[in-house]
């Protein structure tokens, strides 16, 4: 069959219908893929948004439950002045109300410049988050009786901020050496110790007020 | 499956069963003449679209037997062109047949050259049918179906002339050997039914026989096998002709089993034998065509056409059901991002009030942070009247022991990290667990009156009720009033009317926290 006997209107004959059922498939194949193309890229934004939320959500349900388990201590430790910025007009005025209450002979206190410290637990938050810090105290204290020093760091502890740490004491009975005695003092006492203060968000928030 | 038309073309006339798959019998005939052709171009106007096929029977079809030598495709094709141009140059109906099943003859090839010889039997008829654009399969002639046919039927172990009774009046005769043929001769005879009949036959085959022998396709001794249709009673006539020794051997076929065999769905008539070559070549494509120089075109053409209405029909299909997936599959995600939309708008609104209802500044983990640095503080800090408390349980009970002085101090573990740093630098300090309480207790025994293994015994046993009863676990007295140890130097006074000074001692306690174990736990309380 040469070029010239092929007869295309008849091969054509009969194909329109074919050509066209065709041409809609394709047409309505394309338009259910585009369809569906968008519905998946809406579907993936969603899965992505909703997993975010649910993220939030998670979140906000363990921070929830974590004030839930910390809060009342938290305000304990806030009560106490340990959570709080260190005050050092309370202590000397505590020190000294202490002093006096106690009728103790005599106190002396060195407070060192108060120093940065690593947190000693493991947390989530960064270093800038929550600041912990420390101060060094030495006392040299006269007591009349050695339960004057128990009721002492008592006081302290009741009414000074901070929460203290006594690293280390020295008592000396002076029964028999009354020309190193002070008046009245039967026992020289030195102690060292520290006063941690903790600084949040709630401190920052409350100076800033 | 399509109806097929079958143009059967005679020497005078040409037929037409418009549906021979079906075995349909009512046949029109047009004569080969002008009115002929214009009732075939009528008949044609009417129902050019069914395809058909032709298959020729007429006498002036020539065959010649010849042999080539074996070369390789291309040579041969052009050698067989060449071969048969030159024996049949005035028709375009013709084909060389070559005999590649048969049984090989050294390095020489046979080949049948085959031609219709006098077109002018086709052409007025194929005119017509190309005119009116009707699909043609092809040209096919009765001589070369017979091998197909036979075969069917018949099998032969020798060469064979296939006689069959064609159009009433005509004898069909067609020599075929190994499956194919090389000769055939179409003659005037009698009625089926006419006395002469089988007289007629017998006669007719000796006929082809001298004329096979002189063709030298069959030699003088060789036993030519004579296959008829034919049924007892024309069998039994035929035989009474036949010499029973003779080399020509009538071998007879029920004309009822070979139609059957064929697959033909009508009654074959005995006269009319001509329906079993129609019935081969609408059953399947004969090997054998002449039509080779473009009469099948409108054929190839319907097929062309078919194929592609048949890839168009399956490319539709394929996009329905690709677009039936995708459609289905973005209902299913419009289905699930309507739920999704809803499930996110839900979580939004309470992750909004949850907040909202939520008033503390400090952050969670900041609490948490605190409350366990703060707890931490409280369970390595050294509780002042802890120490006074269990040293005090033990003294109450040794009132001759007077203490002059008590020092304590809470040792921090030894961190294997930490750094030797400057007062000034501002890197943050470390706050380390309580590793142990080391204490120092001094004290004189009061009433003692020189007697040192008394105040040593005293001494002994006040370590050892403070082992005992306190928390301290390594009690050691570390001074005596005299070191009496063999290796110290020792020296003294002794005065018998003198008042004894205090016997001074000095006792180390330790309290290791490890060992105790952190009992001390942070709560409320301790707060």
């Amino acid at each position: 069959m040469t070029r010239s006997d092929f007869d295309w209107p008849f091969v054509r004959q009969h194909t329109l219908i074919p050509a066209i059922t065709a041409a809609v498939a394709i047409a309505a194949c394309v338009a259910a893929w585009w369809t569906h193309a968008r519905q998946v890229e809406q579907f993936s934004r969603l899965s992505v948004n909703r997993e975010a939320i649910h993220e939030d959500y998670d979140a906000l349900v363990y921070r929830r439950r974590l004030v839930d388990l910390y809060h009342r201590r938290y305000l304990q430790f806030h009560d106490l002045g340990f959570v709080g910025r260190e005050s050092r007009l309370d202590w000397v005025e505590t020190l000294r109300t202490t002093t006096n209450d106690l009728t103790l002979p005599a106190v002396s206190y060195a407070i060192e410049p108060q120093l940065k410290a690593t947190a000693p637990v493991q947390s989530v938050m960064s270093g800038d988050d929550v600041q912990v810090y420390l101060s060094k105290l030495e006392l040299e204290m006269g007591l009349v009786h050695e339960l004057d020093l128990l009721r002492f760091f008592d006081e302290l502890q009741g009414q000074a901020p901070g929460l203290i740490s006594v690293d280390a004491c020295e008592l000396d009975w002076q029964v028999d050496r009354d020309y190193r005695l002070r008046a009245g003092a039967n026992i020289q006492a030195s102690c060292s110790m520290r006063i941690f203060s903790v600084i949040t968000s709630d401190v920052n928030l409350e100076s800033m007020l | 499956m399509a109806a097929l038309r079958a143009f059967y073309v005679t020497q005078g006339s040409m037929t037409v069963w418009s549906n021979v798959r079906h075995g349909e019998r009512h046949a029109l005939r047009f004569a080969d003449s002008d009115d002929g052709l214009v009732e075939f171009d009528e008949y044609l106007s009417t129902l050019p679209e069914q395809p058909g096929f032709m298959l020729v029977d007429v006498i002036e079809e020539e065959f010649a037997v010849d042999t080539i030598p074996k070369l390789g495709g291309r040579d041969r094709s052009a050698l067989l062109t060449r071969r048969i141009e030159r024996k049949y140059p005035r028709t375009r109906y013709r084909l060389p047949v070559c005999h590649t099943r048969a049984r090989k003859r050294g390095g020489e090839l046979k080949v049948t050259f085959c031609a219709i010889t006098n077109h002018e039997l086709v052409d007025p008829w194929l005119r017509v049918i190309l005119r009116h654009r009707t699909p043609l399969r092809g040209i096919y002639s009765v001589p070369l179906l017979a091998g197909q046919l036979m075969s069917s039927v018949y099998d032969a172990r020798n060469p064979t002339l296939f006689v069959t009774q064609h159009q009433g009046s005509r004898l069909r005769q067609v020599f075929v050997d190994q499956g194919y043929t090389g000769s055939a001769r179409l003659s005037q005879s009698p009625a089926v039914s006419d006395s002469s009949y089988a007289q007629f036959v017998v006669t007719e085959a000796e006929r082809s026989r001298r004329y096979l022998e002189r063709t030298r396709q069959v030699s003088r001794m060789q036993q030519l096998d004579v296959c008829m249709l034919a049924d007892a009673e024309l069998a039994g006539r035929i035989k009474e002709f036949v010499d029973p020794d003779g080399t020509t051997q009538f071998r007879f076929v029920d004309p009822g089993k070979a139609a059957k065999r064929i697959g033909m769905v009508t009654e074959l008539r005995p006269d009319n034998q001509q329906d079993l070559y129609i019935a081969v070549a609408a059953r399947r494509s004969p090997k054998y065509n002449y039509a080779i120089s473009g009469e099948t075109r409108y054929w190839n053409m319907r097929r062309l056409r078919h194929a592609i209405s048949g890839g168009l029909t399956a490319v539709a299909a394929a996009a329905s059901i690709m677009a039936g997936i995708y459609a289905s599959d973005a209902m299913f995600l419009k289905y699930q991002v309507s739920e999704f939309e809803s499930q996110v708008s839900q979580l939004s609104e309470t992750f909004r009030r949850e907040n909202e209802s939520f008033d503390y500044q400090a952050d969670s983990q900041e609490m948490k942070l605190a409350v366990d640095t703060g707890n931490f503080l409280l369970r390595n800090r050294l509780p002042v009247p802890w120490v006074v408390q269990q040293i005090g349980l033990v003294l109450g009970e040794h009132p001759d022991v007077q203490v002059t002085g008590l020092a304590w101090e809470a040792e921090a573990a030894a961190d294997p990290n930490a750094r030797p740093v400057r007062r000034d630098n501002n890197m943050p300090v470390t706050i380390p667990g309580v590793h142990q309480v080391q204490a120092e207790l001094h004290g004189e025994l009061t009433d003692f009156n020189g007697d040192l293994r008394k105040a040593f015994a005293d001494i002994d046993r006040l370590v050892a009720d403070l082992e005992a009863r306190t928390a301290f676990s390594d009690v050691i007295a570390v001074e005596y009033p005299i070191d009496a140890r063999p290796q110290a130097a020792l020296s003294g006074e002794i005065d018998t009317g003198g008042k004894w000074a205090p016997a001074q001692f000095r006792l180390r306690l330790r309290f290791p926290v490890s060992a105790a174990g952190n009992d001390g736990e942070g709560n409320d309380d301790a707060v």
